[in-house]
């Protein structure tokens, strides 16, 4: 029997609807990818799962991107890095929420924490595991799932 | 001129909320804001809403506390309330029935989803 929470084809789905329902912007998911652009220099938002099992999911972007997403999201792009952070945390609580409803039968219960944000390192051990996603323009998103 | 009580911890979401509800026709309407559940009860004491706009998952006083409360005061109850989520399953959906709530939209939102369900108004919004 598969995990409850994992990163398949209903993940890659609740990021290509969520990006393109927020923010206009097309993402597809790559096999792979260099993350070294990421590793510090990034923006991330990270969220509890609740139900239907326990884990945490994490989404990063660089700088650039999250700056663009900012801009779709709300029509322009500030100085204050709050609230390109508040779009990422809205936008990871859109997407898991999508995922979450996608992974279980409808009717289980699903549930989730409360987003938190920030830059800089967003430590994505070898306990996380990642799926990878690349805009037209080349920028990437991670998005990394740890199980409790 | 209508008043909408925009409810949700982010910023970011009750300013997408606004931008959906000025396309669907409403931009002539007020937005008082909130960013949880008690927050909107200050705000609901203090001046007349004619609909309230809530997310489910936030701090402090979550949106099924929220939607209870206001089911359950002959003040409130006949406000209509359209609830805004991400975790719109069955499952959820079934709960916020139970409690009165029939208006829900899932995020993303866009403006015909929210347009869509709130023509489910009767009636239309009241003032």
């Amino acid at each position: 029997m598969s995990d409850p929470i994992r990163l398949d084809e209903s993940i890659d789905e609740a990021v290509i609807e969520t990006l393109e329902g927020m923010a206009f912007t097309d993402i597809e998911r790559v096999e792979d990818g260099d993350l070294e652009d990421l590793a510090e220099s990034a923006s991330w938002a990270r969220i509890d799962v609740i139900e239907p099992a326990a884990g945490e999911l994490v989404l990063a972007v660089g700088d650039e991107l999250a700056a663009e997403l900012e801009e779709a999201t709300t029509g322009e792009r500030g100085p204050d890095p709050a609230i390109r952070l508040e779009v990422l945390g809205e936008m990871l609580n859109t997407l898991a929420g999508s995922w979450a409803r996608a992974l279980v039968p409808d009717g289980t219960p699903i549930a989730l924490g409360i987003p938190k944000t920030g830059q800089g390192d967003w430590s994505a051990g070898a306990e996380y595991e990642l799926a990878i996603y690349e805009t037209d323009d080349e920028d990437r998103l991670v998005v990394a799932l740890r199980r409790a | 001129m209508k008043t909408i009580l925009v409810v949700d911890d982010s910023s970011v979401a009750r300013k997408i909320v606004i931008r959906c509800l000025k396309i669907v026709g409403h931009s002539e309407a007020e937005f008082p804001e909130a960013g949880h559940g008690q927050e909107a009860l200050d705000i609901l004491r203090e001046r007349e809403v004619d609909l309230v706009v809530t997310d489910l998952n936030m701090p402090v006083m979550d949106g099924v506390t929220l939607v209870r409360k206001l089911k359950a005061s002959p003040r409130f109850q006949h406000i209509p309330v359209v609830v805004v989520s991400s975790l719109l399953n069955e499952a959820a959906r079934e709960k916020l029935r139970e409690r009165g709530v029939d208006l829900m939209v899932e995020k993303p939102l866009s403006p015909a989803g929210l347009s869509a369900v709130l023509g489910g108004i009767e009636g239309g919004i009241p003032e």
